[in-house]
């Protein structure tokens, strides 16, 4: 706990210092969605595939960056509270259990931005900073 | 099948973004795979490390690489969106004592709704909590699953069908899997070829809560078993010979003998995995209406992560519920043979052991780690400990097994 708690502080003073705005990211859905707000573990669990369905029951189609990009890394650690390399470890374990897998990855989000909006069941993340109003967010995460 | 392809076609002409969108994800074929180098060594030459009674032979003071080295590749190929199929190959230190691939999996899912499934052909057994992942061990936290506990259910696939349910309550997933089927399965015969212990009528039913960071289980299956040997067959061939002189003999080979015998286990689970911790516990009872007799058995396994580093501590046991000798045949005379075959018999399944193991994960890269593990066994008097081939001299005390694995996924 202490450590988590010191390395929010740190990531809050390197945020302050160094990233004026792409700190923040925020989870976006079609604008058709009902949907207007979601805590980080109904998030979390859409994207770790434990769940397939908005909380309204309408069907939910999570769409991740490609592994290796920053952004992606920030969600996972700030949403599902994992490192890359945990993450790697769960979808191993859930592709080769030959239980789920993993979300359709697209190589940016500036993708991630134009399927959501063209599509009412998808879920992705972008950075605030490129929010605009083809989407809908429902989550910020700082 | 008819209903989505009108579905899709409907979808296509309203609303033709969507449909080309989901496109991508209709028909898409990947491969990937994992795989483990091991090396274990222990400090007896009395007795074989293995993890299960499934491996031949095992691990002395020298080392080997054979106990828990494997490479996996498995193909997943999703037809529609509702159908999907995957299909896995295992190459492992096998009964015969070979390293030839086989199929591990060869299986169909059909999503009938998004919460459920149906999934038919050569599928993992899911008998305890891990027991579907047991061969992963990039996706686990230890070198190999606690064999106290995983040695009671060594196989890790059947041939059947399953339902995978799910259902959202409020925050809490639940999940539901009914399976029905049965597991043919390879068992080592010492200078031959393997024989096989038929595992019929096998009906389990697992039930699951995830919570956050918590994940909690249940599961029962039962089972009807067959397993001949020669020198079982023999042992019980003179059991019932000399009933006439030995009132019970026959009652006793009857007892003993696994012909369509009911086998059932029982197992309760949780895990936790947030912030630093780790932790993951179990608990399984095993029973055999035949000489393999009745156990429990459970692990619990605590862990805590420094970044890339966790160092873990498991500790685990081994108790046997059913009694590890017989007295109905007098060990006198030309009976002395039958004593002693019916007391070797199941002097062999005591398995009872204490076991404390301290390990390190390191993950040094995204997709690879490596570990190490000492397991301190403590064996009582008159159990092999889960060990193999044990001389007439070893006779419990502490083992010490000493392991390293280098662990990966493609």
């Amino acid at each position: 706990m202490k450590n988590n708690w010191l390395s929010l502080i740190a990531v809050a003073a390197a945020a302050v210092l160094a990233w004026p705005a792409s700190a923040e990211l925020v989870v976006i859905v079609n604008p058709k969605n009902p949907a207007t707000s979601l805590s980080a573990d109904q998030v979390a669990q859409l994207f770790l595939g434990k769940s397939s369905s908005f909380p309204g029951g309408a069907p939910a189609v999570p769409l991740n960056l490609s592994e290796g990009a920053a952004l992606r890394d920030e969600f996972h650690s700030k949403v599902a509270d994992k490192n890359p390399g945990q993450v790697k470890a769960y979808w191993a374990k859930q592709v080769f259990s030959g239980k789920s897998s993993p979300p359709r990855e697209l190589p940016s989000a500036a993708e991630v931005r134009k399927a959501v909006a063209s599509d009412p069941s998808a879920i992705g993340y972008i950075d605030k900073g490129t929010l605009d109003s083809t989407v809908k967010s429902v989550l910020t995460v700082q | 099948m008819k209903k989505n392809l009108v579905a899709a076609a409907v979808a296509s002409v309203l609303m033709p973004a969507i449909a080309q969108a989901d496109i991508g994800g209709l028909s898409d074929l990947s491969f990937s795979g994992f795989g483990t180098a091991g090396v274990v060594a222990t400090n007896t030459d009395k007795a074989e490390f293995a993890t299960s009674v499934l491996q031949p032979n095992g691990a002395k003071k020298k080392a080997d690489f054979t106990v828990d080295s494997l490479l996996a590749g498995q193909v997943n190929y999703r037809m529609t969106e509702s159908l999907s199929f995957v299909g896995q190959a295992v190459a492992n230190k096998n009964a015969d004592d070979q390293f030839k691939p086989h199929v591990e999996w060869a299986f169909a899912k059909y999503a009938i709704t998004r919460d459920l499934g149906v999934r038919g052909g050569i599928m993992p057994a899911p008998i305890l909590m891990i027991s579907d992942s047991r061969l992963v061990g990039f996706a686990n936290p230890w070198v190999r699953p606690p064999t106290a506990v995983y040695s009671q259910v060594a196989l890790t696939n059947f041939r059947g069908v399953d339902l995978l349910v799910r259902h959202a309550a409020g925050d809490v997933n639940l999940t539901a899997q009914p399976y029905f089927g049965k597991a043919p399965t390879q068992i080592p015969n010492a200078g031959s070829d393997h024989l096989t212990a038929q595992i019929d009528n096998m009906a389990g039913l697992n039930l699951g809560a995830e919570l956050g960071g918590w994940t909690a289980r249940v599961g029962y299956m039962q089972a009807k078993f067959t397993y001949h040997t020669d020198s079982l067959d023999q042992l019980f061939g003179g059991l019932r010979g000399v009933d006439v002189f030995v009132p019970g003999a026959a009652q006793l080979a009857d007892s003993l003998d696994a012909t369509g015998k009911r086998i059932t286990f029982m197992s309760a689970g949780a895990a936790y995995e947030g912030g630093n911790l780790l932790f993951q516990a179990e608990y399984a009872k095993r029973k055999a209406d035949f000489f393999l007799g009745d156990t429990t058995a459970w692990y619990t396994t605590f862990g805590y992560r420094h970044g890339d580093l966790m160092p873990y501590v498991t500790l685990s046991e081994v108790k046997m519920d059913s009694p590890s000798s017989d007295s109905t045949i007098p060990p006198v005379g030309p009976l002395a043979a039958l004593s002693g075959g019916v007391n070797a018999l199941l002097a062999g399944q005591n398995t009872a052991q204490k076991v404390v193991a301290l390990g390190m994960r390191y993950q040094f890269a995204k997709n690879a780690d490596v570990k190490v593990q000492w397991d301190r066994v403590r064996i009582p008097q008159g159990s092999t400990g889960g060990f193999q081939h044990p001389t007439p001299d070893f006779n419990g005390g502490n083992v010490n097994v000493y392991s390293a694995t280098v662990d990966f996924v493609f």
